[in-house]
């Protein structure tokens, strides 16, 4: 049982983090929840009908996703604000329907026969991933982002080419929603469409903006404080989603920011 | 005068639906000059800002920097090729810090982002960012939020982001906007200063009094047309630049 609570932790935290590395360049994806259905269908494919080992499926199913999301994005990317919401949005009905009509993965039924995923596979890669996230956040790289979710007319004005990073994170943040989907589907041993349909997608975004989106550590403390919460509410019984529903709106009332609303600079001026 | 202008616009049109914002526009950038653009509101200034930096597509006519056709580039590749720009209405990135404004832009990496990640010239770019904050007066407030500036120290900042990408031709549009007498003054000493960073300023001001001092030569407009240029004196003694300014009656 707690073994479990941790796993869901572990898994929603990457889930957070690939939403935060999509809005590091100022885009807002309500797509996740179906990278994390193709990420968790192509794993699963690989290794029940393939005979591949775990890992390698989990890679590949990553770059397949990666590319896909690119691939998405390119012309996703050219909406903004609601508009690109509603994109995403599309995007996650879509391979949830597809899904449940492709005969191949075992449609409505489900697919099933997945194993091998461990609490060690799901913090090997929440370390790894943070490790990277947190390079990332001292380099100059993320200050061109920083630049980009500020004003893109104006970084794009001053030579970066903005559409291009922004679909690079897309792809990355689709990437690490498919890992994440791959070492779920390996857990459960047992997936159905509905297991991605579009409220994971809003649940995944609701702990990165929970947390805060403006460091690594606020989708990593708003995934853990959100996948636990209902469990320590677990008494109230029915009552439970209402006051779930009331915490995060009055903690994003009185920290709109979130949780943990700092930025870290990426450059200080030596102080003679 | 002779030799290959730095920037010239051929016959520029851009249209918004019925409304013709710039009409045949021509005129030429030569190096070293601080050229004004003059003209009353809605001459189609901005509009040939937009133009020329690739914020819009014009719909006829060329723009060509050095020996190379810019028209119609993306926003980016324009950047790239030297033309850097400030806006109107100020905009700074406004959560980073005044020098991470700068560094933000500076030109090693914004062409190659990617290989930034493993990038450890720290020093470089500070080093080079402080320089510029320092010419522009804004070193002692390196590491304050950019948001939480200053009216005057907002309009420095811009310049010296647009001087981090290391232009060739530097845009400054409508810089002495909102700025009282010795703002205004301050800042024409600035832009001189820094004319010896770039190869060319084009500043586009109603500002008569700014323009006049700074501009080694103007190009007046009205209605997208160019109906004058030369010395101030020249063109502030042209009839239908009195009469763009200060309408039929008092001419």
């Amino acid at each position: 049982m707690i073994q479990d609570h941790l796993f869901f932790a572990g898994i929603n935290i990457l889930l957070a983090w690939s939403v935060y590395i999509i809005l590091l360049s100022g885009s807002l994806s309500f797509a996740n929840g179906a990278f994390m259905a193709m990420g968790a269908y192509a794993a699963g494919v690989l290794t029940v009908k393939f005979g591949l080992p775990l890992i390698p499926a989990l890679a590949l199913a990553a770059a397949g996703t990666g590319i896909t999301g690119a691939a998405l994005a390119a012309p996703a990317l050219r909406t903004r604000g609601v508009y690109l919401i509603m994109v995403t949005t599309g995007i996650t009905f879509c391979v949830q329907v597809l899904l449940e009509n492709l005969d191949y993965v075992g449609g409505v039924g489900g697919l099933g026969g997945m194993s091998g995923a461990t609490l060690w596979h799901v913090y090997g890669l929440v370390a790894l991933v943070g490790l990277g996230l947190w390079f990332l956040s001292r380099s100059h790289l993320q200050r061109m982002l920083d630049a980009i979710r500020e004003d893109e007319q104006v970084a794009s004005a001053l030579g970066m080419n903005a559409l291009y990073l922004k679909i690079v994170c897309f792809g990355a943040g689709a990437a690490l929603a498919a890992l994440a989907g791959g070492l779920f589907a390996h857990y459960m041993a047992f997936i159905r469409p509905e297991h991605f349909g579009v409220l994971v997608s809003v649940y995944v975004v609701l702990y990165a903006v929970f947390g805060g989106v403006n460091n690594l550590w606020g989708p990593m403390l708003g995934a853990v404080a959100l996948t636990l919460l209902p469990e320590l509410i677990r008494g109230l019984a029915s009552w439970r989603p209402l006051v779930f529903g009331t915490v995060i709106v009055v903690l994003l009332l009185v920290r709109p920011d979130g949780l943990l609303p700092w930025r870290t600079l990426t450059l200080r001026a030596r102080r003679p | 005068m002779t030799g290959q202008p730095l920037l010239e616009v051929r016959a520029l049109v851009k249209r918004f639906g019925g409304l013709q914002a710039l009409d045949k526009l021509s005129f030429e950038v030569h190096p070293g000059e601080i050229l004004g653009i003059v003209g009353p509101n809605g001459a189609g200034k901005t509009a040939l800002i937009n133009c020329v930096t690739g914020f819009y597509a014009p719909n006829d006519g060329q723009i060509i920097l050095g020996s190379r056709d810019i028209t119609g580039l993306p926003v980016h590749r324009i950047g790239r090729l030297g033309i850097a720009r400030t806006f109107q209405n100020i905009r700074l990135f406004r959560r980073m810090t005044v020098l991470e404004n700068v560094a933000a832009v500076t030109h090693d990496w914004v062409r190659r982002p990617l290989r930034s990640l493993l990038a450890r010239r720290y020093g470089a770019i500070r080093d080079e960012s402080m320089a510029l904050l320092e010419r522009l007066r804004l070193d002692s407030k390196a590491d304050q939020v950019a948001g939480g500036l200053a009216y005057g120290e907002a309009r420095r900042l811009e310049i010296a982001r647009a001087l981090a990408t290391r232009p060739r031709l530097l845009f400054l549009d409508e810089p002495a906007a909102g700025m009282n007498e010795q703002e205004t003054e301050a800042l024409i000493g600035d832009i001189r200063a820094i004319g010896a960073l770039v190869e060319g300023v084009v500043v586009v001001e109603h500002d008569i009094d700014l323009i006049r001092t700074l501009s080694t030569r103007l190009v007046a407009m009205n209605y997208g047309r160019r109906i004058a240029q030369g010395s101030a004196a020249e063109v502030f003694a042209d009839p239908q630049v009195i009469e763009a300014y200060l309408g039929r009656d008092n001419a």
